[in-house]
């Protein structure tokens, strides 16, 4: 391939993979964010709104409208400010299907709810199933578009530069605080923090920085300064920002206060508020036995039998999350759970939902839960005893699917799903026939179905009662012989997670009584029908317990919070500690009230409804001159240009290397190229026209003048999360004279490729810790015209890394590289990135191969230095030792090149790893260490 | 009534860029509109008519925003303070820019002329208050006393403010010198005062953010009432036959005793006030951030009428004859019948409108934030 028209292709190709992949060394791995589904987008126009959904929503979608201008109405009043331009809303009916937005680039992890894109001013929300959470989503993002632009304004009122912008404590803590109540979840957060001694002020906010406690504490500290300093400075906090370059200045200047000196006032009253707790609560280790502590572990289920209790549940101790067992008597508390089911490795089990979906194992040992499969969530059974996923269903209508619940008889299972509507309901499946019976049919959120061991109701938890709009869900029974819904709890406070005894007289649940989540019973046996139904709650713990389970012998065993971790418990004699509690709460369901209704567009003026059509905005226009003692001076421009979707990009670029006036219009060099994302199978197209000096190092140090122009089609297809194919074709015209020696070479070329690329690695602080990684092109180059050129290539490049312990691994590469045939390209090597030691691409031929083992350890965690006027950390830093191995070379293989060392590398940002190596080269082919030692600094990810 | 101003402005001497001098001494005229609000009392009315539909005259680009004031109109002058910290003063004609001076940070008020001299209040500045003399083209005294974000008031040769801080200020208006002032009590927590004052029968009168509204006596500071208005007062009070209209942010319009500070009667208006209210006859006339223009009988606090005006109302209107003009965040500036608050005109703005409006020399002066200064005229 002809190394200078091939590299203006890898070049849009590059494009096109980072758009398509994430967490890539080189472009060519990275896992792919698939467009599975092809949405037909509509638009609906409200007063001060777009809002751009697919058909299949449109319920859900106005119900967004009506919520998005309720927001705008509340919020010009809070900021005291409109917005002038219409704001994009973007909507997706679940979190699959925003999870294929190519609004942004990277993946959505499943804890983001909805983000705003400052640059086109656009804000993507997915609906939950839940209507109050997709209210709050809009409203939150709402508050960050306000502040946007409200900050803006003031700076340009005051003539002021716009390179401020407050904190991300502040905007995502207000948009917390102005878009939602104190919940359950901010409580149990705060809880967890100031007991157990994690919580931050405004000052040390870094150390938390875009966590979710950040968010909270943001939240919880505007409450105080409201409280205490009035809520007018919060909004002074915006109008004073022309004040000061800095925001802890102007904070200062606002409320008296430095940031220290708030802090002293708010964490002591943080202290007021929660260490009372502990004189009649515990906090849940302290109360409770033990199951699983390591990592992440939640959604306990309990399986009996041959009189061996073990618990299966929802973990992750290594990256990747699974299923897991473990032994419920063991006794050793060194002792680990075992992983059963590894998922996010494969396309059937791409990815868990372990704060959404619940497992349950049936009376016969087969165990049902949910993963990501694909476009849609999968239904998966597992049989404990072969120890094997024995079925798997995939519902074409159901996009997202919940907790799941066997029938007694174990043929049939209950779920709840979110279709394509965005509504989330009840669903039987029946195993045998594939039957799937819908229960529940409205915009109401049914979650947590639990199965009676009667078999003839089903308990479950919604949103349909009076309080349901402010996000308060009560516990339902559903008939299942006549489809008759009724109360089972009626409060204020959310229940959820029921759970039924073995023997049906029990129900146990969560309630947020209290402040946060703890485990309630109903006794049914205390409660006879035509008496006032009570529950009982039986645990107090300070954080909350999540997903109760039953034993045969009535033990609970449940997911509780406690350090910022999840972990699993067991409270044994449950009956005993029923028969003492002291706090037992009537279910007053005379007061019931008939379920709300939502909100619509009704009445509000200005609605038009229209189909999409690409609408298209400037991403990046920027221009520059640049001037190099060999190349002379450049001028050019880049502009970018991409749909409100992102689904369809096009860049322009026009830059000129005339070095005379005389050479001006002979040395325009021009690209255009258009990038489609849209559909699962992403293509890009473009034309190009480059002239100038060249420096080809591939070949030789001489220096050419090049003129080429053509076009090229490269298709990029997904198979699934962890492969693609990519295949392209290009043709081009290349015309280019040897300076010094006039010689000159014409060819018309003609290139295709062919790739496939898989890669499931699991990266680290400084790169993949689990995992592999195979790259294979092949590709084929010809001059069909003049025949100068004709040779094919081979590229194959595997990488696998082998865990040893959570944060360590062995890392192994392997690369062949081979072009062979006329005026066939060489490859380079040399230096950080492939072999070490030797001096960057100073190793160069048509054959090439490398081989690399790196020992990849934690070094320190923390790395911090104190100054007088205040701090610096470093955090995790990375050990590695490393063996390197592999040669380049035409026709003749002349010699092994090596390596052996270690280094160190640092994180910066997340975003740059710095990396020290230190070692003796190889030489004298293999059989030789260097005299002395070799040092490198450069930067970039591990292998 | 075109070629006299031109006349008149003609005679001004145009200081050219980076300065303000006027070649004369400045008259006092009927028509002006020399403070916020035209009156010490915040009355907001035109001596003469202003009949809709209105036309755009001119607009000008005065380079900055304004703050939470009005224009201000002296002898066919029009001075603007900008949140640049210039004074700007243009043609009340032509629109035409006579000159300007950067004299601090940012003019978040109004500044207030009487004679030659403009009194200018200042934000994040070394200096509080500036007494500019616009025939001598510098400053005759400059005082420090906190940010000031109000528009000051002069009344019986005292200039009365509050700053950011929470301490409200009487100082002569010859020399700037302190002749009382008043901190708020108990204030831990940087109350600040951002009501502008207004007086009358020798009280001063502002509002806030402590969530009260206060009257001293002008001349002896004595204290002479304070009323728990229950949330901050960001509105600038109205004194208008003895009676203070203001509202808070909690959105409930008082109608306060002059004399003694007892409410004659409260209204609940359902969003936040900032903007001063008007009187318009029997009628009293305010709008809140929901949008609402309401009507009041002065009496009774009767609520005559309510107009959505479709964005939020931040600063107190102008009266013109038999005209409100109000201007909305929405960008629209409207002419209400306020007998029943009928819209009889409305027009685009271009800008959101955050200050009030001023009603002088057959003109209708609105700024934006989009640092324009609009004029309309009646298009007769």
């Amino acid at each position: 391939m002809n190394r200078s028209a091939s590299s203006y292709l890898w070049l849009v190709l590059l494009l096109l993979a980072g758009a398509l992949t994430a967490h890539a060394q080189f472009f060519y791995f990275g896992r792919n964010k698939v467009q599975y589904t092809e949405f037909d987008w509509r638009v609906l126009k409200t007063e001060h709104f777009d809002i751009y959904y697919y058909i299949e929503m449109k319920d859900l979608a106005e119900r967004g409208a009506h919520f998005a201008e309720e927001s705008y109405a509340l919020l010009q009043q809070k900021f005291n400010h409109t917005v002038n331009t219409r704001v994009p809303l973007i909507f997706y009916s679940s979190h699959l299907h925003f999870e294929q937005t190519n609004t942004t680039g990277g993946f959505i992890p499943e804890g983001i709810g909805g983000f705003f894109e400052f640059l086109k001013g656009r804000v993507v929300i997915p609906a939950d199933g839940s209507v109050s959470e997709f209210r709050h989503v809009i409203r939150h993002e709402l508050v960050h578009v306000f502040m946007t632009s409200k900050i803006t304004r003031v700076l340009a009122d005051h003539r002021k530069v716009g390179d401020r912008s407050p904190p991300l404590w502040f905007s995502e803590g207000l948009a917390e605080y102005w878009s939602t109540e104190w919940d359950a979840q901010a409580e149990m957060v705060m809880r967890d923090a100031v007991l157990n001694g994690s919580v931050v002020g405004l000052n040390d906010m870094d150390r938390i920085y875009g966590t979710f406690v950040m968010y909270k504490e943001g939240q919880d500290a505007l409450g105080f300064l409201s409280r205490t300093f009035g809520q007018e400075k919060i909004l002074l906090l915006m109008e004073n920002f022309w004040k000061e370059a800095s925001f802890s200045d102007i904070f200062k200047i606002t409320i008296g206060k430095d940031f220290k000196e708030f802090d002293e006032m708010w964490l002591y009253e943080l202290k007021k508020k929660h260490y009372p707790l502990l004189a009649a609560h515990d906090a849940p280790s302290m109360a409770t036995v033990n199951v699983a502590r390591e990592g992440f572990s939640a959604k306990p289920v309990v399986y009996e039998a041959d009189s061996q209790r073990t618990v299966y549940f929802i973990g992750n101790r290594t990256g990747y999350t699974g299923i897991y067992r473990k032994n419920l008597d063991e006794r050793n508390p060194l002792a680990t759970a075992e992983n059963v089911v590894q998922g996010e490795k494969t396309d059937e089990l791409e990815s868990f939902h372990p704060f959404q979906s619940r497992i349950d194992v049936s009376a016969d040992g087969r165990l049902a839960f949910v993963t990501k499969s694909g476009e849609h969530d999968a239904l998966h059974i597992y049989d404990l005893r072969s120890d094997e996923i024995v079925q798997t269903f995939r519902f074409k209508e159901l996009v997202s699917i919940g907790s799941t619940s066997w029938s007694p008889d174990s043929r049939k299972i209950v779920f709840s799903a979110i279709n394509a509507a965005g509504d989330n309901d009840l669903y039987i499946l029946t195993l045998a026939t594939k039957d799937l019976q819908r229960l529940t049919n409205d915009y109401y959120d049914d979650r947590d179905p639990a199965w009676s061991p009667g078999g003839d109701v089903i308990a479950f938890s919604s949103d349909r009662g009076p309080s349901g709009p402010r996000g308060v869900y009560n516990l339902f029974l559903y008939t299942i012989s006549s489809g008759r819904i009724d109360y089972l709890t009626y409060d204020s406070a959310s229940a959820g997670s029921p759970a039924w005894s073995k023997d049906s007289t029990k129900l146990a649940f969560t309630s947020e009584l209290g402040g946060v989540k703890n485990i309630w019973v109903i006794d049914f046996a205390k409660n006879p029908p035509g008496t006032m139904r009570t529950m009982t709650r039986l645990t107090r713990f300070t954080t909350p317990a999540f997903d109760p389970a039953w034993t045969r012998s009535g033990d609970l065993v449940f997911g509780t919070f406690e350090k910022l971790g999840f972990q699993i418990k067991e409270i044994k004699n449950v009956r005993g500690v029923l028969d003492t509690a002291s706090v037992v709460r009537s279910i007053d369901l005379f007061a019931k009230e008939k379920p709300w209704e939502a909100g619509t567009l009704a009445g509000a003026s200005e609605i038009k409804r229209l189909r999409y059509r690409g609408e298209y905005s400037l991403d990046i226009a920027e221009s520059a001159i640049s001037t190099d003692p060999v190349f002379g001076t450049v001028g050019g421009a880049i502009v970018a240009l991409s749909d409100l979707l992102g689904n369809d990009q096009y860049y322009f670029l026009l830059y000129n290397t005339a070095q005379t006036q005389s050479d001006l219009l002979s040395s325009f060099n021009v690209a255009i190229s258009h990038i489609s994302m849209g559909q699962r199978t992403n293509y890009a197209y473009g034309i190009y026209r480059f002239t100038g000096r060249r420096y080809d190092l591939s070949v030789s140090d001489d220096y050419f003048y090049e003129r080429v122009y053509g076009g090229y089609f490269a298709i990029s297809y997904p198979l699934s999360k962890f492969e693609r194919i990519e295949t392209s074709v290009s043709m081009s015209n290349s015309n280019r004279e040897l300076i010094g020696d006039f010689v000159e070479r014409r060819a018309l070329l003609l290139s295709n490729s062919i790739s496939f690329v898989h890669d499931n690695s699991l990266w680290g602080p400084s790169g993949p810790l689990d995992g592999n990684a195979f790259s294979l092109t092949l590709a084929y180059t010809s001059d069909i015209q003049y025949s100068n050129v004709n040779y094919y290539s081979v590229i194959a490049d595997y990488r696998n890394y082998l865990r040893l312990a959570t944060r360590s691994a062995l890392a192994s590469r392997l690369w062949l590289f081979y072009n062979d045939g006329k005026e066939s390209r060489r490859f380079v090597m040399g230096g950080s990135w492939d072999l070490r030691g030797w001096p960057l691409w100073s190793l160069r031929g048509q054959k090439l191969w490398l081989t690399s083992q790196e020992l990849r350890f934690p070094f320190i965690d923390q790395f911090a230095v104190q100054f007088p006027f205040g701090g610096i950390s470093f955090w995790s830093i990375r050990g590695a030792l490393f063996v390197d191995a592999g040669s380049a070379w035409d026709n003749q293989y002349t010699q092994t090149y090596g390596s052996i060392g270690g280094g160190l590398r640092m994180n910066l940002g997340g975003v740059l790893v710095l990396r020290y190596d230190i070692g003796k080269r190889i030489e004298n082919n293999f059989t030789a260490l260097q005299q002395g030692l070799f040092t490198q600094f450069f930067f970039g990810w591990d292998f | 009534m075109g070629s006299r101003l031109l006349s008149l402005s003609a005679l001004l001497l145009i200081a050219g860029c980076g300065g303000l001098r006027m070649e004369r001494y400045l008259h006092s005229r009927s028509d002006d509109w020399p403070v916020f609000a035209r009156t010490v009392g915040h009355t907001a009315s035109a001596s003469g008519a202003l009949s809709p539909p209105l036309n755009l005259a001119w607009s000008q680009d005065i380079s900055a925003g304004m703050g939470n004031g009005s224009p201000v109109v002296v002898d066919s002058i029009v001075f603007v303070g900008t949140l640049r910290g210039e004074l700007c003063a243009l043609s009340v004609a032509t629109g035409k820019q006579i000159g300007s001076i950067a004299l601090g940070e940012a003019i978040q008020g109004s500044p207030v002329i009487d004679g030659s001299v403009a009194f200018v209040p200042l934000s994040n500045s070394p200096q509080s208050i500036t007494a500019f003399d616009l025939f001598e083209g510098k400053p005759r005294w400059k005082k420090s006393y906190g940010d000031v974000e109000v528009t000051p008031c002069l009344f019986a040769q005292k200039i009365f403010f509050g700053n950011t801080a929470g301490t409200f200020f009487s100082i002569e208006r010859a020399t700037g010198d302190v002749r009382w002032k008043f901190e708020l009590p108990d204030n831990t927590t940087l109350k600040g005062i951002r009501s502008s004052p207004a007086a009358d029968s020798g009280t001063v009168v502002f509002g806030a953010d402590d969530g009260k509204v206060y009257a001293f006596d002008a001349e002896t500071g004595a204290r002479r009432w304070t009323f728990d208005a229950g949330a901050p007062v960001v509105a600038s009070p109205l004194i208008v036959s003895g009676t203070v209209f203001v509202g808070n942010r909690l959105g409930t319009f008082f109608a306060l005793n002059l004399s003694s500070g007892r409410a004659a009667w409260q209204s609940r208006t359902g969003a936040p006030i900032y903007a001063n209210g008007v009187p318009a006859g029997d009628i009293i006339i305010v709008g809140n951030l929901a949008g609402e223009a309401i009507g009041f009988r002065k009496s009774d606090g009767m609520r005559l009428w309510h107009t959505d005006l479709g964005g939020p109302i931040n600063a107190g209107g102008a009266v013109a004859g038999s005209t409100v003009y109000i201007g909305t965040m929405k960008k629209q500036i409207f002419g209400l019948n306020p007998e029943d608050g009928a819209i009889t005109w409305k027009a685009e703005a271009g800008g959101r409108i955050r200050t009030s409006p001023a009603a002088a020399f057959g003109r209708l002066f609105v700024a934006t934030d989009e640092h324009d200064l609009l004029a309309f005229r009646e298009t007769k």
